[in-house]
């Protein structure tokens, strides 16, 4: 087990190098960061004393020695727009955007899992088309334009929940919802998946040939099967919905990390862009390495085979 | 000999026959096909059927409602947007745009998926390594992020877009035909001929392609959807294609300056419209796919 946890976490490690590399010569790619940043207009004094503050003239190999040393003191750079470190701009951001992602989440699975797995348990039913039908929604209607539509026929003619900012508990509702849209729909279509999966177990067949009733056998031994993958979906689950609330965030006006990456990305704000990247890969990374320890110590057969 | 001609034909049905046979029974997946096949006439006979032009008509004309409002006009059905321009017309233009992105962008990443996973499976070692490493890169960042970081980095342009589409949506097929090259490799059929002294490009062409191709399809189908989602998206976000180019993703994220007031609400709705109904038939048309070619529900 503790073998497993070690290569484990080098593998972590590995993929946060690479993406660090990707980080530092994305701006790079184009061939010119300074025109990137700069606006067109500027002179070439300009350009030249911009490369100069920001180290663009210095060897490529410099620049990125400079760059790693700083990542290991946990130093992102600073922000071109407001010459603060970004990761003070990442700090303030992230409550709001934990805040809608985390209640998101919640409301996901709650939804979620109950409907995809009375959808697999008990196939063709009613349940099982009114799953289909929510899982297939959320491929079919982006979050986006929910979002509008909520704040169009909904938020606008009933005037009572706010449609921007975080000001209060009622203006968490409408984001939280049309966040978690999406993020139901995958859940459903996963659970409703993983169950199925399941049902067609010889195990199961013994059990309903035993003479126990489907929905004795749906909870003590389908549901208790499929749990594992299940937890394991939550994990990606969060980061995907950190990366969807780039759009809700936009529209509602909410203060946190999407808001921050769209306006950085407007003001042509690339340290604060290459930053806010690297947190996301580096969250993103740390909660597939922290899911994968919980599926070991929770699933017996790995904790077995492994120790 | 007629008669042993027709035995075969009963015993082994053509693919063909098959999706045939299949088709009837599958109400999604008609449906799919049905509105699949509506976008992509839409698109060819833009055209035709488009009253204007995506960029024809002036401010004068701007945010009018749509025919069954009160203050429409039917010489414009869904409306006209802030630039005068007729949304109707732009929606019909706009089903090139997310329909290009969608077959070029899978398309490609189809294809280094194919290249890249099949050497993979092949070569092993220190190739395999490095594609492998690539995979999981790509995948570990969220995929949203990924793709308006780089959108923002190469700038507006329809080729940009599908290249985008095209590059980082290859760890998905990589990984599959990774996957299927080796399960497939071990099978008895795929031993036999090798042992008959079948070379490697033999075995690669006869036995093991043409037993991954309807997986590969499925995928296909399911990535050209989410490609035209997150199309939509970067469009909305201003990432995309150049704001005049009637993408539907462009057109929706117009209305966003009504959302404070609520008014005008048309020059979302229906672009959005459109982008939910693309998106639904080829959803459907790909579990229907699914359903065809995996072998246990035949």
């Amino acid at each position: 087990m503790a073998q497993y946890f070690i290569r484990r976490l080098l593998q972590s490690f590995i993929l946060l190098i690479g993406v660090s590399i990707i980080v530092f010569f994305m701006i790079r790619l184009t061939g010119d960061p300074v025109s990137l940043m700069i606006s067109r207009d500027a002179t070439m004094e300009q350009r030249q004393a911009f490369a100069e503050a920001n180290g663009f003239n210095r060897p490529m190999s410099t620049q990125f020695v400079d760059y790693v040393g700083k990542l290991l003191q946990g130093d992102l750079g600073n922000s071109l727009q407001y010459r603060v470190p970004a990761t003070q701009l990442i700090a303030q951001r992230l409550p709001p955007t934990f805040e809608l992602a985390f209640l998101s989440l919640i409301l996901a699975l709650v939804i979620g899992i109950p409907l995809g797995a009375v959808g697999g348990i008990y196939p063709n039913s009613w349940m099982d088309v009114l799953s289909r039908f929510i899982g297939l929604l959320g491929q079919t209607i982006p979050s986006f334009w929910l979002a509008m539509l909520l704040v169009f026929f909904v938020a606008v003619p009933i005037d009572f929940l706010p449609t921007f900012g975080r000001r209060g508990i009622e203006s968490l509702i409408l984001p939280t919802f049309a966040l978690a849209f999406g993020g139901v729909s995958q859940l459903v279509r996963l659970t409703r998946a993983t169950v199925m999966e399941v049902m067609g177990e010889n195990y199961i067949r013994t059990a309903a040939a035993k003479g126990l009733n489907p929905t004795y056998i749906g909870i003590h031994y389908v549901l208790r099967n499929a749990a594992l993958p299940i937890i394991s979906v939550t994990g990606v689950q969060f980061t995907y919905l950190l990366g969807g609330s780039v759009y809700i965030e936009s529209i509602f006006s909410w203060p946190g990390l999407g808001t921050l990456l769209e306006g950085a990305i407007t003001n042509r704000d690339f340290p604060l862009v290459q930053a806010i990247t690297f947190f996301i890969a580096l969250f993103a990374i740390s909660v597939n390495f922290l899911t994968d320890l919980i599926y070991m110590l929770v699933d017996p057969r790995i904790r077995s085979a492994t120790s | 000999m007629t008669k042993i001609k027709n035995v075969a034909v009963a015993a082994e049905p053509s693919r063909r026959q098959k999706i045939r046979r299949f088709l009837p029974r599958d109400v999604g997946g008609t449906i799919g096909i049905i509105l699949t096949a509506f976008v992509i006439l839409t698109a060819v006979f833009a055209e035709q059927i488009a009253p204007y032009g995506y960029k024809e008509g002036s401010r004068r004309d701007a945010r009018i409602p749509p025919a069954w409002v009160e203050g429409g006009t039917t010489a414009h059905l869904f409306g006209t947007d802030v630039q005068g321009w007729d949304i109707f017309s732009r929606i019909v233009y706009g089903s090139q745009v997310s329909l290009t992105v969608g077959i070029f962008g899978a398309g490609l990443a189809a294809m280094l998926g194919v290249i890249l996973g099949t050497m993979a499976a092949f070569f092993g070692g220190l190739v395999d390594t490095i594609i492998t490493a690539f995979v999981n890169l790509i995948l570990s960042v969220p995929y949203l992020v990924l793709v308006i970081v780089i959108a923002t980095i190469f700038g507006r342009s329809l080729f940009n877009v599908i290249l985008i589409f095209g590059v980082t949506g290859s760890p998905i097929f990589i990984r599959m035909i990774r996957g299927e090259v080796f399960r497939i490799r071990e099978q008895e059929y795929v031993l036999a001929a090798r042992s008959l002294g079948a070379t490697s490009p033999r075995l690669m062409a006869r036995h093991i392609f043409p037993n991954l191709a309807g997986a590969l399809i499925t995928l296909a189908t399911f990535e050209m959807s989410s490609m035209i989602f997150y199309e939509a998206g970067l469009s909305f976000l201003g990432l995309s294609v150049p704001p005049d180019v009637p993408s539907w993703g462009n057109m929706v994220s117009a209305g966003r300056r009504f959302l404070v007031t609520g008014s005008n609400s048309w020059i979302a709705v229906f672009p959005g419209l459109a982008i939910a109904i693309l998106s639904l038939g080829i959803n459907l048309m790909g579990d229907w796919l699914r359903d065809v070619f995996d072998p246990r529900k035949r």
